[in-house]
């Protein structure tokens, strides 16, 4: 379970996390969606102690992000939005470079990439140099690297972002099924369908600030609207920008 | 802790290694500067038996044959010249053409003054050594004739040469010799920096650049033993260009004819493991001081630029002690870079270093070392390195 307080970011003059506060369960995929800028990349990078936090705390089963990233980073797997593979190492030494630095011996290092090389279906690829890799076989082995420790949280930076569908289809499986050995499970994302198929919650994230939480079905209740996009619009864009796309919706109706 | 210094340590040579032009690159230096030094030393020693025959074309040599003969004493081979003596040295037939006037012997018998001519270029300066050699020479058969003729009217010829210079040559081939081969801890610890040029911009702007510094950093690994880790394959790296250079160095020293210069060349194990002691903890500072200079650089392709420029730092101390061959004080040693290269030119000279300058120059570079490493952890901890 990861607990975050008031959590605040500022940069300069411009405050990125505002007052951020929510529990993440386990056993539940969480998305959090948001505009370009609402501060979900922050709070993501905060949660796993890269970036400091102005104010606030996260807690990571109990234990502080800030005072202990180390023991916090041991239970987390983090597939943050853009991170290299290194093109001179097999995708399976790729994989075998994280879970070793992450404690594992060799007999579980050997196991869990087995497992994560069958469930992603990197067969064909494992003993190839990642130079040359398309972007799907390099977000799966990003992937099977983050979570080769078997982490019992894990955060996705836009997870599917210019995949193909076999490969998202094959991510997808793997975040339900890691979800059903009752994983915290948290990404964020842009894409709505994605959202309505994942998710067991959602986190609506706008200028730093949650402004709505709850099921793909209350969400859409609470907004009055009738699909997953329609509420976002409706809840994340400031009031102009609402009235801009209902205005470009009527004048395609007529 | 010690196991993940080990896997990052490991996972970087292995990088490192199947990097194959710049694992190439990184040799190629060393033995560039291995047939730099030993062509120097050749040439030294080719310039040595310079007792090359001159070859003299000669218009009119019948008009003089107690001067031909003379020059033919001296070593200078007198061969006919060809009749237009001008147009043969412009146009390269011949280097230079001694032209004597039919009616010297006359001139010279009347004691009259009389004149040769001597048609060069005097543009080609890799002549004048061989026509000074000839200037010397007929000079000195003309003050030969000179003082005979005050002689023959019993005059002492001395009271014509006020003065006589003698030359005495220092510019001596054992000299020269010894500067090629003091130009070796140079070579050494230039082949250091280049060495490892590739493998510590790599693992450092070449992370910031592929932006694998944040996966990699968000595993449990304290900052220190990621940099550790890093330091530790860079220095292999470098220790092994920098051995392999002073293996390729000793080599041309033995092997090499240098006691045709009258030169000793004679290292004992001792003297070797001495020069390890001086080069490893110079390995370790450098090596740090790559990886800190790198880790400012945003992309590979800038780390190169940088560090480019700081191949050139042991120069500096470098052309000093080209310079300044023999005694140094305690307190130039202290100098970084400086004191390594005169120790190690103390050593190729066979010298064995007291042990105080011995002890600076290795405790020196350790802590430089320390430092340089302190200052790449803190700047692996600014989130602006992470993701700028």
């Amino acid at each position: 379970m990861i607990k975050i307080e008031s959590l605040e970011k500022r940069f300069a003059d411009v405050c990125a996390v505002d007052n951020l506060s929510i529990e993440l369960h386990d056993g539940q995929i969480t998305g959090l969606l948001g505009p370009n800028g609402a501060g979900k990349t922050s709070t993501l990078r905060m949660m796993y102690g890269l970036v400091r936090p102005s104010g606030g705390g996260i807690y990571v089963d109990g234990i502080s992000v800030v005072d202990e990233p180390q023991k916090v980073q041991a239970q987390m797997g983090v597939l943050p939005d853009d991170g290299g593979v290194y093109e001179r190492l097999s995708a399976r030494e790729n994989i075998e470079y994280f879970g070793r630095l992450q404690g594992l011996n060799e007999s579980q290092l050997k196991t869990h990439t087995d497992e994560l090389i069958e469930l992603l279906d990197m067969h064909s690829i494992e003993h190839r140099r990642t130079a040359g890799f398309s972007l799907g076989e390099r977000t799966k082995v990003a992937l099977a690297r983050a979570i080769v420790h078997q982490p019992q949280h894990i955060l996705l930076d836009e997870p599917t972002n210019g995949l193909d569908v076999m490969t998202t289809r094959a991510v997808r499986r793997l975040l339900l099924e890691l979800r059903d050995r009752g994983r915290c499970i948290v990404f964020t994302s842009h894409l709505m369908h994605e959202v309505e198929n994942l998710c067991d919650r959602v986190v609506i994230v706008a200028k730093g600030r949650i402004i709505a939480d709850g099921s793909v079905e209350e969400i859409i209740n609470q907004s009055g609207t009738e699909s997953m996009e329609e509420a976002f619009v409706s809840l994340a864009c400031e009031p102009e920008r609402r009235a801009m796309v209902e205005t470009s919706k009527e004048s395609t109706h007529v | 802790m010690y196991r993940q210094f080990w896997v990052i340590f490991c996972k970087e040579v292995l990088d490192a290694v199947r990097d194959r032009k710049a694992l190439m690159s990184a040799f190629l230096l060393p033995l560039m500067m291995a047939l730099t030094t030993s062509a120097g030393v050749m040439l030294v020693i080719s310039s040595l038996d310079d007792s090359e025959v001159i070859e003299l074309p000669v218009l009119g040599a019948e008009n003089a044959e107690p001067l031909i003969r003379w020059l033919e004493e001296n070593g200078i081979e007198v061969r006919k010249a060809p009749i237009d003596p001008v147009a043969a040295v412009n146009e390269h037939r011949e280097d230079f053409v001694l032209v004597i006037p039919d009616d010297l012997s006359e001139q010279i018998w009347g004691a009259e003054p009389a004149t040769i001519w001597l048609v060069m270029d005097a543009s080609r300066q890799d002549l004048m050594q061989e026509v000074r050699v000839l200037k010397t020479l007929v000079q000195a058969w003309s003050s030969q004739v000179g003082s005979l003729r005050l002689l023959a009217r019993g005059v002492s010829p001395q009271i014509s040469q006020p003065i006589q210079i003698k030359e005495v040559n220092t510019a001596n081939s054992q000299k020269l010799a010894i500067r090629v081969l003091g130009s070796m801890p140079l070579v050494v610890l230039m082949a250091m920096f280049a060495g490892s040029i590739g493998l510590a911009a790599d693992v450092t702007a070449g992370e910031r650049e592929r932006r694998s510094f944040e996966p990699l950093l968000i595993n449990p690994v304290p900052r220190h033993i990621v940099v550790y880790g890093k330091w530790g394959a860079t220095q292999l790296f470098a220790l092994v260009v920098t051995l392999v250079t002073l293996a390729l160095q000793l080599l041309i020293a033995y092997s090499l004819p240098l006691s045709e210069l009258g030169v000793r060349f004679e290292l004992s194990v001792s003297q070797v493991l001495l020069m390890m002691v001086v080069i490893v903890p110079v390995v370790f500072m450098g090596s740090a001081l790559q990886l800190f200079v790198a880790i400012f650089a945003r992309s590979f392709k800038d780390a190169q630029t940088y560090m480019g420029l700081l191949v050139m730092v042991p120069m500096v101390p470098g052309i000093y002690v080209l310079m300044n061959p023999g005694d140094y004080e305690l307190w130039q040693t202290a100098i970084p870079l400086l004191g390594p290269q005169l120790l190690l030119v103390d050593l190729f000279g066979g010298t064995v270093p007291d042990i105080g300058s011995l002890l600076l120059v290795v405790v020196e570079a350790l802590l430089l070392g320390v430092l340089f490493a302190k200052l790449t952890e803190w700047m692996l901890r600014r989130e602006a390195t992470i993701y700028g």
